[in-house]
């Protein structure tokens, strides 16, 4: 009795299709060409292999029809005190991640190429494929032969893309290296050149007035800070910022260009920061003593004998620019200048330029008030610039010359008079220097005696004019000789002036224009 | 820019040199064989 649940059983026997038997000559023919036809298809199935290799890797490398690129890493959104809002140059990091992915899109097309020709020689030798199953099949002792064929060659082309991988290897670390040696060649070269030209940068911002080693440069089309664009990890000549706008890592290649900033108080630095030496004019002196107004009349002699010479002085921020406009203003119009604040004051740029040389003039105002106090004279970082120091004494403070106006005189001047002593100014402010490690022996100090149109009959009669008579003027009948002695030991060379701040026309004085003159000769200018 | 643009240069610089020592490889492994086969 059948199990009601037994199926039937329909038996479909399997027949292997019986090929062309060969004759003992074709099977003698075969035998000798078998050797030949395992070389020249070891060779060919094997340029087959390393091409479709090449095709990966040309794939992998987002190259081509049938890209099939790594995703880039993204930079991160601003600096983190690691990492740049730029892109890793290629040799530093995804040049290895490129390799790892082309390896791996390579390895899936050469073996997908591999497979694809197994399965034809079967097809054409041994089994006929199922669309074309009356094909007739190839002499066997030939497909044999290209099987025996592809497996070698699979060997040999595996052999040689591992030869070309380790060279590929080689390569890329040799570039590498020279990427490293470029580097440090390209910053010793930009700073070779820095030194040469003698460029340094000083923050122009109150509270901070720091030395800045490299500014910090904003990317002029997303306005994202980039903290050190020098040549490093991030690009060689220039680096891409994660908007992918290319941008150039050297003050010689042009960063100048771009907008700086100070990398420690993040503030703007002056236009073309480091691309001209920096005349850095520190002004000491007692409240009062004219030190504002004779700053902006040293910008406007500055302007003067630029362009005299054929040559430009402009405000080199938009800050001096405001300034210089109200300071011209108030001299035109005769107008006082305004009390300075006892804060830090944001320093006063000038871009000069003259015969081929540039310059950017510096100038740091202070108010009197701070150098009477020794933890307020240290806020003042720009001492600790290279600089021409300059010390604005009023005459009218020097009690011998004083004494000698008489009594009208005196009151008339007396709003505008300034109280403290200049020694004692000097001395606070050279003794905080010395606490701050500044070495002033190495440089030169500017004496300039203000109002000097005030004390015209007082000039006339000590017959000063001359900076050693000026000197001996003070040394002697103005009894400063202690003073005097002071600033000789401290600074390797002193120059003595008498300056008047108002107008001759509509330049500065040419008692202006004399100090001016001298500054700006000292530093390499011919005005 | 797209982000891979960024790289573009650089990977067809890859490719060139990939392709440059593959042949010059290749070359020298014929040039091997030939000599071994005495051909």
């Amino acid at each position: 009795m059948t199990p009601k649940n037994r199926q039937p059983f329909y038996p479909y026997p399997y027949v292997i299709p019986v090929g062309r038997s060969m004759s003992p000559l074709e099977i003698g023919l075969s035998l000798l060409a078998f050797p030949f036809v395992f070389t020249a298809f070891s060779l060919y199935e094997a340029g087959r292999m390393f091409a479709a290799w090449g095709k990966g890797v040309r794939s992998g490398l987002g190259l081509g029809a049938d890209a099939q690129p790594v995703t880039v890493r993204p930079p991160v959104e601003r600096w983190d005190g690691k990492r740049e809002p730029a892109y890793v140059q290629y040799l530093f990091g995804p040049v290895w991640r490129d390799i790892k992915h082309t390896v791996a899109v390579a390895r899936e097309a050469a073996r997908k190429a591999v497979t694809a020709r197994f399965k034809l020689v079967q097809t054409r030798y041994f089994v006929p494929s199922d669309d074309r199953p009356d094909e007739p099949l190839g002499n066997r002792f030939v497909g044999v032969g290209r099987y025996a064929a592809l497996a070698f060659a699979a060997v040999l082309a595996a052999a040689l893309l591992t030869v070309l991988f380790a060279v590929q290897a080689v390569a890329i670390v040799v570039l590498w290296l020279i990427g490293i040696a470029a580097i440090y060649l390209l910053r010793g070269a930009d700073s070779l050149l820095l030194l040469g030209r003698g460029i340094r940068i000083t923050c122009p911002n109150p509270d901070c007035y720091r030395r800045v080693p490299y500014p910090t440069y904003q990317c002029d089309k997303c306005r994202t800070m980039q903290h050190d664009v020098r040549p490093g990890r991030y690009g060689m000549l220039h680096r891409y910022c994660k908007c992918g706008n290319r941008m150039p890592t050297l003050l010689m290649l042009g960063s100048h260009r771009l907008k700086g900033f100070c990398p420690y108080c993040d503030k703007e630095l002056e236009q073309s920061a480091g691309r001209a030496p920096e005349i850095v004019l520190p002004v000491f002196g007692s409240p009062g003593a004219g030190k504002t107004q004779f700053l902006g009349a040293v910008a406007m002699a500055s302007e003067t004998l630029t362009g005299r010479s054929g040559g430009s002085a402009r405000p080199a921020d938009d800050y001096t620019g405001k300034w210089y406009h109200q300071t011209t203003d108030a001299f035109t119009r005769g107008s006082a200048m305004t009390k300075t604040a006892t804060v830090a004051q944001h320093a006063y740029s000038m871009r000069l330029e003259v015969g081929g040389k540039a310059r950017t003039l510096k100038m740091f105002d202070a108010a009197g008030e701070i150098f009477k106090s020794s933890s307020l004279i240290r806020e003042m970082g720009y001492l600790q610039a290279r600089a021409t120091y300059v010390m604005v004494i009023d005459p009218l403070s020097l009690p011998r010359l004083w004494d000698s106006l008489d009594a009208a005189r005196q009151k008339e001047l007396k709003p505008i008079r300034a109280e403290a002593p200049p020694q004692m100014v000097f001395e606070e402010t050279v003794q905080t220097m010395h606490g701050m490690n500044i070495r002033t022996t190495g440089a030169r100090l500017a004496v300039v005696l203000s109002k000097a149109d005030l004390i015209r009959p007082q000039i006339m009669a000590a017959e000063v004019g001359t900076s050693d008579s000026i000197r001996a003027w003070l040394q002697g009948p103005l009894e400063q000789g202690n003073l005097i002695r002071a600033m000789d030991h401290e600074f390797a060379s002193g120059r003595y002036f008498l300056t008047a701040a108002p107008l001759a026309g509509t330049t500065a004085d040419l008692s202006i224009e004399s100090f001016a003159a001298w500054l700006l000769n000292g530093e390499g200018m011919t005005v | 820019m797209k982000s891979h643009d960024v790289y573009h240069r650089w990977r067809i610089t890859l490719f060139s040199i990939w392709v440059t020592l593959g042949a010059t490889i290749c070359v020298v492994a014929v040039v091997l064989l030939v000599r071994r086969l005495g051909l």
